[in-house]
């Protein structure tokens, strides 16, 4: 059972803020759900091997390269032949969706003093 | 007058093409439609304008000779699919203004064959329910009854396609967010075999299971449709380079001699007395064919449910951490310090279900509660996995299931207890947990009036016997050409 304090603790640790009214709420609820699943502990799984993926896929690796530089928030033109229209994403396009930018810079809170 | 939205994509193609009518005036009909419809609430946004500028390319090329399965045909796109330039919200609040700078490639791929995207479609917040009561956006109301729930996730793209709005839409499904809805609406719905449709570009809830797929009034538009998104997609390393075949030509070819399996635990407590008959009722019409019903047992069936709401919320506490506030989506305002500042724009952003999956995810994945929880559920879906290996080496080509243990539920009258809700998925689960393909199609309806489905699942990359079989079974039915009554 989970008490409504390590539910607060979970919250803080995946920066969440639960609204004080539901933090009673919504422990019942992890609650219910982890008793639940407690019926796995019947089986015995000591000679089954984990499956995290269907196909069990391998990673795919490539070099970290920046493909759209600029200092201008408008589209740039690119032109690298090897890199798929698909993959370049422009950063104009990009920061139209940063909620808080100056120029191609994303702003946020003082991290150091 | 005919009703131009409610045509089959083998009806416009042939309209198109014999010049009955234009691609302009099919896409003004289902735009038309739904704004008649609005309160359905089927669609998060239209896209009128881009969506008829479009339809004017489109005849243009008609007009030169330009032909294609799917040239000329109006879609609606789920709202986790990113679409270049239009809204993409995952039916959640912290993406209310998110707009992608590309298309996933499912969206690129279908615009290449020439459909025209109305719009974005309704679904629980983040794919994440059962009901669409989830979505940020309201829930999206079962068009034969609109006191019920359409199912979920995809509620909004099946909803669209039982209304008669347009003749295809796309889903995904993680649990069971295609078929299920599919159920509720009357429609045909297929979540393809994991890897067989590229993912680039699907805003993630449990990457492992999540799955791209199409929806349909009838089986022949659901093949045409998911024939346009399949294939190996370099941008997507689980997309798996497996041939693609016609699916097409599955259609109409005889069932005489295979072996539909009949898993004894489907049938046992909790599997609503309707269902069961007319589940018995489909089986007796694929046995008329020729088929041959088979029992065969999958053990760990129970067991789904409880590996499903442990590996989906560890994948989706992972998936959403990415939502911060910082580069895209929600931000909160005011002077905050960093920690906070993540805090609040996530808590304003997140629904109740979102932040509740959040929660029982890190739980799970927590240093003390791993071994116990995620690592068990591992294991357990190794097992559920070769129940399914084990029926289809020696004792069946397919098997038949219910979709869902009930017909639809009312809205409101589940969403207080999210595992009562859970507990909805236990048929269709255990198909994304072993990664295989499964079809839902309409086989009557319940005692309260509502549609329900048959489930068809397949071995994996064997889409092609699930077409077959529900093809035969469509001829021999008329399940598919009853329409709800439309104000």
């Amino acid at each position: 059972m989970i008490s409504e304090e390590e539910v607060l603790k979970l919250a803080t640790l995946a920066r969440l803020e639960i609204e004080p009214s539901f933090v009673p709420v919504i422990t019942g609820h992890v609650n219910s759900i982890l008793q639940y699943v407690q019926q796995l502990d019947k089986v015995d799984t000591s000679a089954v091997a984990p499956m995290s993926h269907v196909h069990g896929a391998n990673n795919v690796l490539r070099e970290d390269r920046v493909i759209c530089a600029g200092t201008n928030p408008e589209p740039l033109p690119l032109g690298d032949p090897e890199v798929p229209q698909q993959e370049m994403l422009q950063s104009g396009a990009l920061l139209r969706n940063v909620p808080d930018h100056s120029g191609r810079f994303i702003r946020v809170p003082l991290i150091v003093e | 007058m005919t009703d131009l939205a409610a045509l089959s994509i083998s009806a416009i193609r042939e309209g198109l093409q014999s010049r009955q009518f234009s691609c302009a005036e099919v896409t003004t009909a289902a735009l038309k439609k739904a704004e008649k419809l609005k309160s359905l609430n089927c669609f998060i946004e239209l896209s009128a304008d881009s969506a008829l500028r479009q339809a004017h390319e489109i005849d243009i090329l008609i007009k030169a000779g330009k032909q294609g399965p799917l040239l000329g045909v109006p879609i609606g796109i789920k709202d986790v699919i990113c679409t270049k330039g239009v809204k993409t919200t995952a039916g959640s609040k912290i993406l209310h203004n998110f707009i992608p700078p590309y298309d996933a490639t499912v969206v690129r791929k279908l615009l290449t064959a020439g459909t025209v995207s109305i719009g974005k479609l309704n679904m629980d917040e983040f794919a994440m329910g059962s009901s669409n009561e989830n979505s940020a956006y309201g829930p999206v109301k079962n068009p034969w009854n609109p006191e019920y729930v359409p199912g979920g996730s995809s509620g909004g793209s099946a909803a669209a396609v039982a209304a008669g709005i347009c003749p295809s839409t796309l889903g995904t499904d993680t649990g069971g967010s295609i078929r299920q809805p599919a159920s509720f609406c009357g429609i045909v719905g297929l979540k393809p075999t994991y890897g067989r449709v590229s993912r680039y570009g699907v805003i993630a809830y449990a990457s492992s299971l999540d799955q791209v797929g199409a929806f349909a009034a009838n089986v022949r538009d659901c093949a045409l449709v998911t024939q346009a998104i399949c294939g190996r997609d370099p941008n997507d390393a689980t997309s798996v380079d497996q041939a693609v075949p016609d699916f097409e030509k599955s259609l109409g070819l005889p069932i005489k001699g295979l072996r539909v399996g009949i898993p004894k635990e489907y049938f046992v407590t909790g599997l609503a007395g309707d269902i069961s008959a007319a589940l018995k009722k489909a089986i007796q019409v694929l046995e008329r064919l020729g088929a041959i019903p088979v029992e065969v047992s999958l053990p760990h069936t129970e067991l789904a449910v409880s590996v499903y709401y442990i590996l989906a919320p560890a994948e989706a506490s992972s998936n959403l951490a990415r939502f911060d506030g910082i580069r895209y989506g929600h931000r909160a305002s005011g002077q905050l310090d960093l920690k906070t500042l993540y805090a609040k724009s996530r808590s304003e952003g997140f629904g109740k279900e979102v932040q509740r999956r959040i929660l029982v995810g890190s739980y799970v994945l927590s240093s003390g509660y791993y071994d116990a929880f995620y690592l068990k559920a591992q294991k357990v879906r190794s097992l559920i996995a070769q129940d399914f290996q084990t029926a289809f080496k020696d004792q069946c080509d397919l098997i038949i299931a219910p979709t869902t243990p009930a017909a639809p539920f009312k809205i409101g009258e589940k969403i207080s207890d999210p595992l009562q809700m859970y507990l909805n998925d236990i048929f269709t689960i255990p198909v994304n947990l072993a990664g295989l393909p499964g079809m839902s199609i309409p086989c009557g309806f319940g005692d309260n009036g509502l549609p329900i489905g048959i489930q068809l699942i397949g071995r994996p990359w064997d889409e092609e016997t699930l077409f077959r079989v529900a093809s035969a079974y469509e001829s021999e039915t008329d399940w598919h050409t009853r329409k709800p009554a439309l104000n």
